[in-house]
Formats: structure tokens, C-alpha cells, sequence
């Protein structure tokens, strides 16, 4: 019916030996190896960055590896294309979702009998009667004959786990398949992988949710920086602590910066109970002056979600905003920024950040167009450029002038260019989120002493991030995120070891 | 529950027929003129070709894109049959044929350049808008270089006769879009292709994953819409009498409005070809109805605009409302 039915238990399906990918400039595979036993829950994690989403694209087709080699099913293999992976069985239910919503059930789980039809008709019914075997099978309580657009998440998941099996899928990789459902709908869908692979699928689950890997796994693989640090370790080798620092446990690079005291100037900032529409978890804190406050959690924690609402980008709903002690209610971008100071430097510098096909001194001066122009409304060019010039001895840009085009320069002097955008407008609070991610080593240590000296001109200061040797660095006080909650406070010694035991500790006794 | 989204869902052209009715009562009422058998005639002879140009505009707005040549491949194919038939004496149905291939070799040269573009932005819509808007003027520029902007006379009186065939005080005309009509609703919700065009317009991504050839679809929809273009043409060729180059000109703007109009979503993948059909009747009879109540003809364009406003506004919503439905 479904996978292979002479599969030897012991079996193993899909075998990776030492595979490296190299992108210009990085190296984000580098030996690889991972072996998968039919019928198992495999768990693949890491960090954001790890390298497990480059992995996942080389075993199902989309990009091809440098070195190394790839078997499936004992059986040599170089995929070009993800329609090859898919003929060998391999499937991925991705974290976006791959689904045609104005269509049924039916026909979603059945595409492909769909694309193999032309002028020839399509029976509907016959499709629904069909389709019921796999709606059956992944527990998806819905009639075959309703529409996509009209199920929850949860159950769309479920479409794509059976739209895979039905493509008769042994294989299927899922990306953090939990990733946008409640509590209740991960734990069914757990149920479902369980049943399912106690009936021969072979599943490689990406995920960062610990919890999950001891509910789920039989064996699991680490990857951090690119690198196997735990090449399918079975699971009753394991338990949380081990796992969460073979996960972050990477030994901190550069020295630490001194610890500070400031939780003892007046609050700027006081939240009490906010959420928005999109988060509904209630959530308080107090930034100091001139504080560097960490928020560490892994992706999807609510860091994000809560920054924005900080931003005005999506208004509280809930609860109240005390700045300087005065109430305030932030409704737009423009407002957090222009009125109370509050500004966001975006982690996706090329989507959110930047203009990038637009010179240094444009992208610098286009938060503050308003306050530059004369008289007439108009901009005079000199004073944009000497702003620019300005900002670039500062935060030290390297680049030949300031009109150099931003899509030429480095990951790290972009983000250079983010933070000179952002400080243009004078902001009091800034929130930073991942300020490194993509930069290199060099440039890391002088985002943080750049960071560290606003933090000395009295502003203060929100840094959110996934890297737990740079919060530890850098953040006067860490708070901890997880699930959508801050689940701890902690003052940081900045000594590794102590700091990052507590954090782990704060993540999973949640 | 379902149930009741499928019944809001059908409601939609229930709404619509409602206005038709309406308007027809109002107008009956206000203008004795109006409910007379000439004018229901009339009515009817331009709904036929409105609505073939409209289920032209809604394959492709189905599978994700537009086309903005509808009205140029419609000109170019009337020139064309007009020609053969008037210029080289070549028999009706010969002329039809060759009509309809050139507006085939259309569509297809659209959907061709629409994949090699679409390879390099990746947004079919954006791609289709450029491309169709660029042929558009290439084929209408075809045409207006051969004919001069002269309009073509001497068609065969056996041809125009047939635009004048009445059944049952029908013109023959109006019975034609029947068979039109049902091949098309056949063709998008029982084969493969109107399938697959759907499941392209609704994701494109999902479809290509699943072994659905964007590429074969994308020619496939734009041929099937540059046919329609062609009947729709050939059809008002017959009442025309004479091979206006212009012909097409003013098809753009209710070939968008009808389908929207009758349930057609713009982001693609969901289509009402029978609600498209109730959209051009709507259409038809407004600009009927102008016409009774003496609108000037300049201000007629005013009121296109407000219609195509309002019949996207109306998709908005219909769409939204879907979307929040599934929140609750």
C-alpha cells in the first residue's frame, strides 16, 4: 500500500557520505553524513544556519553537492532535478505551503493523476473515491470534495503528507512541519508520522523543537556551522541537555566585553500585557537607558512578533506601552519612529532593510527626508551626501564613495549601511534583529562594538537573536523566549559556560 | 458548514441574475421601447460576442495571467476572414478555418514569449501583462499595415445571411454561443488542461511540483483564449457586413469586467464560466439600457470605468470575505 513491503526493518534508505556544498564565499555544507533506517523517524536539527535547509534541497533535487556521495536505496545518486528525487520516492512537505487552494481535497492529493491527463476528462467522482484511501490514511477529517481554502493549517499539512504517500512517497523529508500549527494539531500530526511510520515511511523531520525530537525521533542527526557535531545517534543515547548543547554548544570566538551595570537607571520603556492580533501571547518587560537587552529564542519564539508590535507594524491590541513613563499608543512604522523614537533595524536586510540597487547615500538619507529638506521641500544633494559621508567614517563602510551601489558591497558593510540608515533618523530605542546574520567574523566584532558604543551614547538597546555566544557578548540582561512566551529573565555575567547552561535551562523548563 | 460556504458560493451569480432582472424590469417600465423584440434582439446579438470575448479574458485570468491582445487578435482575425472571403473568393468555411488558425498562431506566439520571459521574472502576471500588451499592438499593427485602417467590403452575402438566420425570432447568432459556452465549461472543469490551467492559476509552484507543465499550460490557455477571440470576431463579422479593421478596440475593458463580475477570481485558479456569461449579459444590457436613456456616447466611457471599478472592487470583497469566512 504504502513504502516498500519488503522493507528489512534495518534497512537503510537513504545514505549520505561526506557531502560538501560550497556557495561563493561560504561554505555551508562541509562533510556531511547522515544515514536513515527504513521505517524510522529520522530528526535532522541545528540552529538557524546550520546548513539543514542546503541539505535538505540536496537530497530532493533542487541544488546538486560539490563532494561526498548520496545513496538511495543502496543505490548510487546525482539528482539534477527534483522530479528524479520524486521518481526515486523522495518527497518533501515544505514549510510553505504547496497546496492549490481553490481546488478540493481530492484533486490536491491527486495533482499528479491530474497532470497526467490533457484533453483527456477528469473524473471527479473518481478522484474523491480515490483520494479517500489517503485522507483516511494521514487521519484528515475532511470530505475529499471540500475546498483547500476553507481547512486550517493543520489540516493542509495533512493534504501534503497524503498528497506525497500517494505519489506512493518512502521518503518524505518534512520541514519543520509544527512549525504553524497549535499544540493540539502538532501532537495528532505527531501521531499521524508515528502510525504512518510503523507502516514502513522513512521520514527525515528538520525541526529545532527539542521537545518534538524526543517524542518523535529513533535516531537524530546534529548539525551546527555546517558540520555533523552527532551523525544519527540513536535516540536513547540522548537526553535534553546533551542535545540542546551539541545543538548551540560552539566555543565563544573573541573576547567578551565588560560587564555592565544599568538596570539601575530609570526605566525608558515599560510593557505590561501587550499582544497583537497575530500574537496572542501577553507580554511584559522593562528597557532601561542606555541597556542592551538580548532576546534570545529560536525562530518563531515571538522575538519578531514582538518587536513589531514595539514598531507600530502590528498595533497592540492588548495591554499598555509606558515611555518615559508616559502612556503611549504606537499605531504605524512611521509613528514608532518619527514620534517616539523607535526604530527597527530588520533582520532581512535585502527584503526589508535596503534599496539595494540604490547608492549608499540614498539608502542613508531615506529615513530622514523629511527633516533633511529645505524651505522649498526640497533635497539638497550636498547635505544628503555629507550625511552619508558622515555615517561612513563612523561605522567605518568600506566602499570606494558613498555612491557606490548597496548591492556591490559586502554582507557585512550592507549591514553597516542598515545601521547608518537606521541612526539617521536619531532613534532612542532601537530594536536590532539578528544583526549579524550573514557577516563575516571580522565584521561581527565591529557590529557589536558598534552596538556597544550606541549603547554608551544612552540609547537603548533590543538585540534579538538565534546565536547564543552573541547575546551572551553582548546583551546587558537576557530574556528568553519560547513558544511565544518569555519564559526567563536572566543578568548576564558574560561568562559562557554559566550563561549558556542557564539559557538552555530557561528554554526547556518552560 | 460546508454547505453553506458552496450555497454562498453558488449565490454569487443568483446576486447577479437578480440585478439583470432588476434592471430589465426598471427599464421595461421606464421605456416601452425597451422590451420590444428588435431590442431584445439587439440585446442578445451583442451578448453574444461579449460574452465569447469575456470567457476569452477568463481562461487566462484563471490560470494566473491577462491578456490585453484579446481585442487585437480579435481585429486581426476579422480582417483576415473578411479578406480571404472578399479578396480571394476563397469559400466560408475555408476562410473561417484559416480565421481561427491565425488566431491560434496568436495565442500561441503569446504563450511562447510569455514562457521565455516568465523564465527570467517569474511572475506570470506581471509577464503576461507586458507580453500581451506588446503583441497586442504587433498584431494590431499587422493589421492596420495590411488593411491600411480600410475596412474591407464585398463579404459574401451567404456569409452575412447567416448573421441573419432567426430561430424562433432569435437571431441564429445567439444559439451559437450555447455550444461556445458549454465546450468551454466542459473543457475547464472535466479535462486535464482546464485543470490543470486552474491548478496553475491557483499555485503555480504546487502545480509544477506536482508534474503540470507550466509552460504547456501557459501556451495551452493563451490558444484556447486567442480562439475564442477569433469566434468572437467571426461572429460580429456576420452582423458587421463589412471587415472593420477596428474591430477588438473596445473589448479590453468588459473582457476584465464580465468575469469578475460573475465569480472569477483575479489572483487566478477559480473561474464561473456561467456567472462570466450573466456578467456580459449584465454588461450588455447597461449599455443598452445608456443608449434608451440617452446617455451622451462620451460619457458611456465614464461609465465603463466605473463598472470595471466596481466589478473589481466587488471581487475584492468576495475574496476577502471568503478568506475571513475561514477564520471564524
Amino acid at each position: 500500500m504504502i513504502g516498500n513491503k519488503d522493507i528489512k526493518y534495518n534497512d537503510i534508505v537513504l545514505d549520505l557520505k561526506n557531502i560538501s556544498k560550497s556557495y561563493p564565499g561560504v561554505k555551508a555544507l562541509n562533510n556531511v553524513s547522515l544515514s536513515m533506517n527504513a521505517a524510522k523517524v529520522h530528526a535532522l536539527i541545528g540552529e538557524n544556519g546550520a546548513g539543514k535547509s542546503t541539505l535538505i534541497k540536496i537530497i530532493s533535487g533542487v541544488i546538486g553537492f560539490d563532494k561526498g556521495s548520496m545513496f538511495v536505496n543502496s543505490k548510487q545518486v546525482s539528482y539534477s532535478t527534483p522530479r528524479e528525487a520524486f521518481s526515486d520516492g523522495i518527497n518533501v512537505v515544505h514549510q510553505e505551503r504547496n497546496v492549490v487552494p481553490t481546488f478540493t481535497v481530492g484533486e490536491n492529493i491527486l495533482l499528479e493523476k491530474i497532470a497526467d491527463k490533457f484533453i483527456g476528462a477528469v473524473n471527479l467522482d473518481q478522484i474523491y473515491r480515490e483520494s479517500q484511501e489517503y485522507i483516511d490514511m494521514v487521519g484528515l477529517e475532511a470530505s475529499p470534495s471540500s475546498r483547500v481554502d476553507d481547512l486550517s493549517a493543520a489540516e493542509i499539512q495533512l493534504i501534503e503528507i497524503a498528497k506525497a504517500l500517494s505519489s506512493k512517497a518512502n521518503i518524505l523529508l518534512l520541514d519543520e512541519p509544527t512549525s504553524s500549527l497549535s499544540f493540539h494539531e502538532a501532537n495528532a500530526l505527531l501521531e499521524t508520522i508515528k502510525r504512518l511510520r510503523d507502516q514502513g515511511v522513512s521520514f527525515l523531520y528538520v525541526t529545532h523543537k527539542l521537545e518534538e525530537v524526543f517524542e518523535i525521533a529513533n535516531e537524530v542527526t546534529v548539525l551546527r556551522d555546517g558540520k555533523n557535531v552527532g551523525t544519527s545517534l540513536p535516540i536513547e543515547e540522548l537526553d535534553r541537555h546533551k542535545l540542546a548543547s551539541l545543538m548551540v554548544g560552539r566555543s565563544q570566538k573573541g573576547a567578551s566585553f565588560p560587564v555592565r551595570k544599568t538596570a539601575t537607571t530609570e526605566p525608558v520603556l515599560k510593557v505590561k500585557n501587550i499582544a497583537s492580533k497575530i500574537d496572542c501571547h501577553r507580554k511584559s518587560f522593562v528597557l532601561h537607558e542606555g541597556e542592551i537587552v538580548g532576546w534570545y529564542g529560536l525562530v518563531g519564539s515571538g522575538r519578531t512578533e514582538l518587536a513589531r508590535i514595539l514598531i507600530g507594524y502590528d498595533p497592540a491590541i492588548e495591554g499598555e506601552i509606558l515611555l518615559n513613563n508616559k502612556k503611549i499608543n504606537i499605531k504605524s512604522v512611521s509613528e514608532a519612529l518619527n514620534m517616539h523614537g523607535i526604530a527597527y533595524l530588520s533582520e532581512s536586510r535585502k527584503e526589508e532593510g535596503l534599496f539595494l540597487t540604490k547608492s549608499i547615500t540614498l539608502n542613508v538619507c531615506s529615513s530622514i527626508w523629511s527633516t533633511i529638506r529645505n524651505c522649498c521641500g526640497l533635497i539638497n544633494k550636498r547635505t544628503e551626501k555629507q550625511i552619508a559621508e558622515g555615517y561612513a567614517t563612523q561605522l567605518g563602510i568600506k566602499a570606494p564613495s558613498v555612491n557606490q551601489i548597496v548591492n556591490s558591497l559586502s554582507g557585512g558593510n550592507q549591514q553597516k549601511v542598515s545601521f547608518a540608515k537606521t541612526l539617521a533618523a536619531e532613534p532612542n530605542i532601537l530594536i536590532i534583529d539578528e544583526p549579524t546574520v550573514g557577516v563575516d567574523v571580522g565584521t561581527k566584532r565591529q557590529i557589536h562594538e558598534l552596538i556597544l558604543g550606541l549603547a554608551h551614547k544612552n540609547i537603548s538597546i533590543i538585540v534579538i537573536s538565534s546565536d547564543m555566544p552573541e547575546i551572551v557578548q553582548l546583551a546587558d540582561r537576557i530574556m528568553v523566549f519560547s513558544e511565544g512566551d518569555i519564559c526567563g529573565e536572566i543578568l548576564n555575567t558574560k561568562d559562557y559556560k554559566t550563561m549558556s547552561a542557564q539559557i538552555i535551562d530557561k528554554c526547556l523548563n518552560k | 458548514m460546508n454547505k453553506i460556504r458552496l450555497i454562498i458560493r453558488k449565490s454569487d451569480s443568483v446576486g447577479i441574475l437578480t440585478i439583470v432582472v432588476f434592471i430589465c424590469l426598471v427599464m421595461s417600465l421606464l421605456k416601452p421601447e425597451f422590451s420590444t423584440f428588435v431590442n431584445i434582439n439587439v440585446i442578445a446579438r451583442s451578448i453574444s460576442v461579449m460574452a465569447i470575448v469575456a470567457l476569452a479574458q477568463m481562461v487566462i485570468i484563471g490560470m494566473g495571467g491577462m491578456n490585453l491582445s484579446v481585442g487585437a487578435i480579435g481585429g486581426l482575425v476579422c480582417v483576415t476572414v473578411g479578406a480571404l472571403m472578399a479578396k480571394m473568393n476563397i469559400p466560408i468555411i475555408i476562410a473561417v478555418i484559416a480565421g481561427l488558425l491565425v488566431g491560434l498562431l496568436c495565442g500561441f506566439i503569446n504563450g511562447l514569449l510569455i514562457n521565455r520571459i516568465h523564465h527570467f521574472t517569474n511572475k506570470l502576471n506581471v509577464t503576461s501583462f507586458l507580453v500581451t500588451l506588446a503583441t497586442g499592438s504587433l498584431f494590431t499593427g499587422i493589421n492596420l499595415g495590411m488593411t491600411r485602417a480600410v475596412p474591407i467590403y464585398g463579404i459574401p452575402d451567404s456569409f452575412v445571411n447567416i448573421g441573419r438566420i432567426t430561430i424562433g425570432g432569435i437571431s441564429l447568432l445567439v444559439y451559437l454561443i450555447i455550444p461556445v459556452v458549454l465546450t468551454v465549461f466542459l473543457i475547464m472543469s472535466k479535462t486535464g488542461i482546464g485543470r490543470q490551467i486552474l491548478a496553475v492559476g491557483g499555485n503555480s509552484k504546487a502545480a509544477e511540483l506536482s508534474g503540470i507543465s507550466v509552460s504547456r499550460v501557459t501556451i495551452f490557455s493563451n490558444m484556447i483564449s486567442a480562439v475564442l477571440a477569433g469566434i468572437a470576431a467571426i461572429i460580429f463579422l456576420t452582423r458587421l457586413g463589412s471587415a472593420q479593421p477596428t474591430v477588438g478596440s473596445e473589448w479590453l475593458l468588459f473582457s476584465f469586467a464580465a468575469p469578475l463580475i460573475g465569480g472569477t477570481r483575479l489572483d487566478g485558479g477559480q473561474i464561473n464560466v456561467f456567472g462570466t456569461v450573466l456578467g456580459a449579459i449584465l454588461l450588455a444590457l447597461v449599455a443598452n439600457s445608456m443608449v434608451h436613456l440617452q446617455v451622451s456616447v462620451y460619457w458611456v466611457t465614464f461609465v465603463h470605468g466605473i463598472i470595471i471599478l466596481a466589478a473589481v472592487g466587488f471581487e475584492r470583497i468576495r475574496t476577502i470575505r471568503s478568506e475571513e469566512r475561514k477564520d471564524e
